[in-house]
This record gives C-alpha cells, structure tokens and sequence, in this order.
C-alpha cells in the first residue's frame, strides 16, 4: 500500500529534483515502508499468539482482549516513530536541501493516517476472528446433554439465545430453567458483536472508502460525496445489525431501533463535519 | 516481539480477577409453587401457578417459555 503514496510524486517534481533530495526522499520512503511492514508483521503475529493464549487460558475471552490492549499501545509507538524521525531528522536534513520538504510532510501526515485507518480494520478482523474462535468452542455446551428434573427425558438448548432460557419438555410438559455457564452468557455479550462487525467487513469497506473520499477532498465537499457516504454508512449499519440476528435471535426486536440510533449518530456527523470539511 | 507477548500475555493472566458469580457449569432447574408443588406447564403463563394460581413472580407481564 505505501507504494500509493509513493507513487503519488509527478515525473516532472522527479526530474526537478537534485541528486541529495531523491536520495533523501528514497531513504524516507524506506523507512515508512518499514514501519509499514513492522505493522503487519506485528499484527499477523499478535493474531497467531492471541488465538493460542485463548486456547492456552481455556477459552479465557477477556484476558485475552486485555493483553490485546496492552499490546495496542505498543503499535501506537511505532506509529509514533514517523512524527518524532521526520521532526528530529528527515525534516531539518530535506530543509537544508529546498522546498521540496513539505510535499513529504505532507505525505507523512496522509500515511499515518493511512496507518490509523489500516490499524482500525486489522483490529476489527482480529476482535472477529478471536471471538469466532470463542464462539465455536462456547457454542458446542448447548449440544451437552440436559434431562428434565422431572422425567428425564432430553431437552434441546436454543443457539441463539445467550441467557437463561425456559425449556418446555416434550415429553411431560415441565417447564425447566437453563441456567448457562457463563462463557455461554459471554457470546451474547461482545462476541455477536465483533463476529458480526467481521462478518460485514466488505460493507465496512465501503463506508470507510466514502468517508475516505470525503476526507482526502479540499472544502467544499461536494454534496454528491456526502450522500455517497450515508447510502455506505446506511448499508453497513444494515448488514452489521442482521448479522448480529443471525447469531442472537433476541435482537430482532430492536433492529429498527438500533438502526435508527446508528443513523442518528450519523446525522450528527454530517452536521458537526459538512461545516469544517 | 515474541518475548515482549508473552510478557504481556503473562501479566494479563496474572492480574485477571476472579468473579464469584463466574459460573463454570450449566445447571437445568425446575421451579416449583410453594402452595401446591406443582411445576410450571409447557405453554402457560410462567408468572404464576396454572394449578393454583400463586404467583412465581410479582410483575404485570406474560412470560412463555423459549423453547
């Protein structure tokens, strides 16, 4: 991907530039592309590790996320490792050579944000595919077997509902109570969630490539940018909300709400950003 | 990297708390009326008794069972 910013210099700024600055921009330019590799390598890493400390903790959702958050802050340094070389070394050194500095202050600014963007969507992939891991292994206590405490015949536990359920028994009519363990009662939680937010990971690309859109534009944005953007914030609110049913029957009940809430929020948006952008 | 994680990871495990609440097994149950004994019937109303009519719960509202 860096090689987009890379790219993005004109033939003609290329051939105006001295020997020095192409020197000093060929040796910025790898150094971005290994913080950009740095990134990934971190994250494929972090994605292997995490699956096999929840195996390793016996399927222990939550401190798995904690050491998650703990790692975060540590790609948050490498991200910060562009400002503090282009401040103390490259911007003083491409200075001293011309004008031509500020083409990659601003490039700097465009590939950290990139890097921002990228870190939001490799999280949401790995919160997805930690909490589909969970999910298979947590899911599998509804098929153990339950008797009735009245005539012990078997009684079938609902997969999509992640509280205690009234289980009417076929066969004398007794209504028992399932009282779950509570990894049953956590994929009702956040797990549905961040399974359902990988699951409409293509809508999620859309919305952000809108919002993209809209962002890389000088103001005014056009008005056409923005209505762009609410269809693929709308889509995506659609396709994240009955994913989420798809897994926890329980919030069919909500959905109109929950999207209209989304929608709300986005209202707000557009109305605090249209007047800055 | 590798032995930064497992650092972390470590800690992370080192400070988890213990929930007293946290169940580690799934129980069924049946709940039956003080008055008369009866358990609650399949496709009735689960609030109160269908036998006797003592209440189970004291809430204005009809709950079915889910399955």
């Amino acid at each position: 991907m860096f090689k987009f910013f890379k790219n993005n210099a004109s033939e003609e700024k290329k051939e105006a530039q001295t020997e020095n600055q192409t020197a000093l921009i060929a040796r910025w330019d790898g150094f971005l592309q290994k913080v950009e590799t740095r990134f990934q390598e971190t994250m494929t890493s972090s994605t292997q590790m995490l699956s096999q400390q929840l195996i390793d903790t016996d399927y222990d959702y939550y401190t798995v996320f904690r050491t998650w958050k703990a790692i975060k802050p540590k790609v948050f340094t490498l991200f910060d490792t562009i400002d503090t070389t282009w401040k103390s070394k490259v911007k003083p050194l491409m200075k001293a050579e011309g004008d031509f500095w500020y083409e990659e202050e601003k490039k700097r600014s465009h590939f950290r944000d990139y890097l921002h963007n990228q870190l939001q969507r490799e999280e949401l992939i790995l919160e997805g595919k930690l909490s589909l891991q969970f999910y298979d292994h947590a899911i599998q206590i509804a098929d153990k077997h339950f008797n009735c405490t009245q005539c012990g015949a078997s009684l079938s536990v609902k997969k999509d509902l992640f509280r205690a359920q009234y289980i009417g028994c076929k066969a004398c009519n007794t209504t028992n109570t399932f009282e779950p363990e509570t990894k049953f009662l956590q994929i009702g939680w956040n797990v549905v969630d961040n399974i359902a937010a990988l699951n409409a990971l293509d809508a999620y690309d859309e919305k952000e490539k809108a919002l993209n859109a809209i962002l890389s534009k000088h103001p005014p944005v056009e008005n056409t940018l923005w209505e762009t953007y609410k269809t693929a914030y709308h889509n995506y609110q659609k396709c994240y909300l009955k994913e989420r049913i798809k897994l926890r029957l329980d919030l069919e009940i909500s959905y109109q709400e929950d999207l209209d809430k989304a929608m709300q929020q986005y209202n707000e948006y557009e109305k605090t950003h249209k007047k800055i952008i | 990297m590798k032995e930064l994680f497992k650092k972390l990871a470590q800690t992370a495990q080192d400070t988890k708390k213990e929930f007293a609440s946290e169940k580690k097994h799934s129980e069924i149950n049946t709940k039956t009326c003080s008055t008369c004994g009866a358990p609650r019937s399949k496709a009735t109303n689960l609030v109160k008794c269908d036998y006797c009519k003592t209440p189970f719960m004291n809430i204005d509202t009809q709950i079915k069972t889910d399955v």
